[in-house]
């Protein structure tokens, strides 16, 4: 029973990871500006690799590289955003008509 | 395992037409990497970790970032300060 | 004796000769007949119009050459293919003892359990050497182009590279504070990969990669200003040099001790091989980046 609903889990993690890269593709390729683009592959990256790998830990069951798995994702969750925010940061600094197309905070 | 196989020769084909293909030095250099990510993991797919290991580390990382710099250097990158 | 101040000034001659001195001392032997300038040097049209056809002639010709040229390599590399052994077969060459002895006493032979660095830094160990100093020479030669001189100019470059050094420091504290936490961490990685390479994969050339792409955010990050509390130029060239110096020695012992037939006295030598080396890999990349980005190191 237990395995059951532990298997279902890791299934139903997987999938939803898979539809969130799907929708990381989509918006990558659908939106037009900078900073939209890169929500939608800033989304990708951080909750699409959880739930995938948190996925594959939950089918895979304990063992050693569940534990190696569980350290990528927190290097990942460590790295990636700091990644795309300083990709933000670099286009809200260089484009000179930024306000136009949102709004910047003063620091 | 082996349509995965498959599927990556095929992206690491498409990626190596796909780089001298480029306009634009920055996407050569991006398209670059991701052949060089496709090859690590061909590499461990081919149970030869060391190699994957040492391809993803200086083919996706190293050399992209002396590329970076030498685009800058040389102010091929659009946008930046010193444009 | 009649000859000697002849050789003195033989010997003056090349020595100014190799200091690359511009003008020699001897004027007669090096300035050769003097021309008289051409006058009629084109205008500016008629420059640009011959530069404009010549780009053009260029340009015309550029992607035939580039087909054909690309298309002979193809047919080289094709027949080349063609030429070697199919795959899998019997009585293929690589299908000899030499790789089953490998496999079967890599282990006892050099005292690691991973095949390939039991053969990249045993067996193969003159090759590893000499990558090594293709690394070396590599990053001297890069020094050699691209190193500041911080002398010159009454100091004028050392005060510029100063103010540098503090506007390369980055702002941003996010960025700051995860290389904080993560170099550490990178660094262990680097470490754990570099001796460990003996029994798991990895090595002294992806461990040392590791380590110099740890030093590589630590400078990003925090500008190289900082990276030189640790590492100086003098502390950078020790290092180099005695990663180099380390495995050639201990190399040389390694290949005395096969030679004469003695046991292996040092056991846990592929450790200090892979240490050598991935200090040369470590400094080599570091050093590339500092010289890239900056100039120094």
């Amino acid at each position: 029973m237990i395995d059951a609903v532990v298997t279902a889990a890791g299934l139903a993690l997987v999938l939803f990871g898979l539809f969130v890269f799907f929708s990381a593709v989509l918006g990558l390729y659908r939106l037009h500006y900078v900073l939209d683009r890169m929500h939608a592959a800033a989304v990708g990256d951080a909750l699409g690799i959880f739930c995938i790998l948190a996925g594959l830990i939950l089918l895979h069951g304990w063992s050693l590289a569940a534990a190696k798995t569980l350290l990528i994702i927190l290097f990942l969750w460590l790295t990636s955003p700091v990644a795309s925010h300083l990709i933000a940061e670099m286009e809200v600094e260089t484009v000179p008509d930024i306000r136009r197309e949102c709004e910047v905070e003063e620091r | 395992m082996i349509v995965l196989e498959y599927i990556l020769l095929i992206s690491v084909v498409v990626c190596a037409v796909a780089a001298p293909l480029c306009k634009r030095p920055l996407v050569m250099v991006i398209v670059y990497m991701a052949f060089s990510l496709m090859m690590a993991v061909l590499w461990s797919l081919l149970q030869s970790p060391d190699l994957a290991m040492t391809e993803a580390a200086v083919g996706a990382g190293i050399t992209s970032i002396l590329f970076f710099l030498t685009l800058k250097k040389i102010h091929a990158l659009k946008g930046t300060k010193d444009e | 004796m009649s000859n000697g101040p002849e050789k003195q000034d033989w010997r003056t001659r090349l020595v100014s000769w190799v200091d690359g001195d511009r003008e020699p001392k001897d004027q007669s032997l090096f300035v050769m007949e003097q021309r008289h300038r051409r006058r009629f040097l084109p205008t500016e049209e008629e420059h640009e119009r011959r530069e404009k056809t010549r780009l053009h002639r260029f340009f015309n010709w550029y992607p035939v050459a580039a087909v054909f040229i690309a298309l002979t390599l193809v047919t080289v590399l094709l027949g080349t293919v063609l030429q070697m052994p199919l795959f899998g077969q019997e009585s293929n060459p690589i299908n000899n003892e030499v790789a089953e002895h490998y496999l079967e006493h890599g282990e006892e032979d050099t005292g690691s359990s991973n095949a390939v660095t039991a053969m990249i830094l045993s067996y193969r160990g003159f090759d590893t050497l000499g990558e090594s100093c293709v690394l070396f020479l590599a990053v001297t030669s890069v020094m050699m182009l691209l190193l500041k001189d911080g002398e010159d100019e009454d100091g004028k470059l050392a005060r510029r590279s100063a103010r540098e050094a503090d506007q390369e420091e980055h702002g941003d504290i996010i960025l700051k504070r995860t290389a904080w936490v993560l170099t550490p961490f990178i660094f262990l990685f680097a470490i754990y990969v570099l001796l460990n390479g003996e029994t798991s994969p990895g090595g002294g050339f992806s461990g040392g990669t590791i380590l110099g792409a740890g030093l590589i955010l630590f400078s990003s990050a925090f500008g190289q200003r900082n990276v030189r509390v640790i590492m100086d130029r003098k502390t950078y060239s020790f290092i180099r040099t005695f990663g180099l110096m380390l495995y050639a020695l201990l190399y040389g012992a390694y290949i005395f001790f096969g030679a004469n037939g003695l046991p292996n006295y040092l056991a846990g030598m592929a450790l200090l091989i892979d240490l050598a080396v991935g200090l040369v890999v470590a400094c080599t990349i570091y050093g590339f980046y500092a010289l890239f980005s900056t100039g120094e190191i």
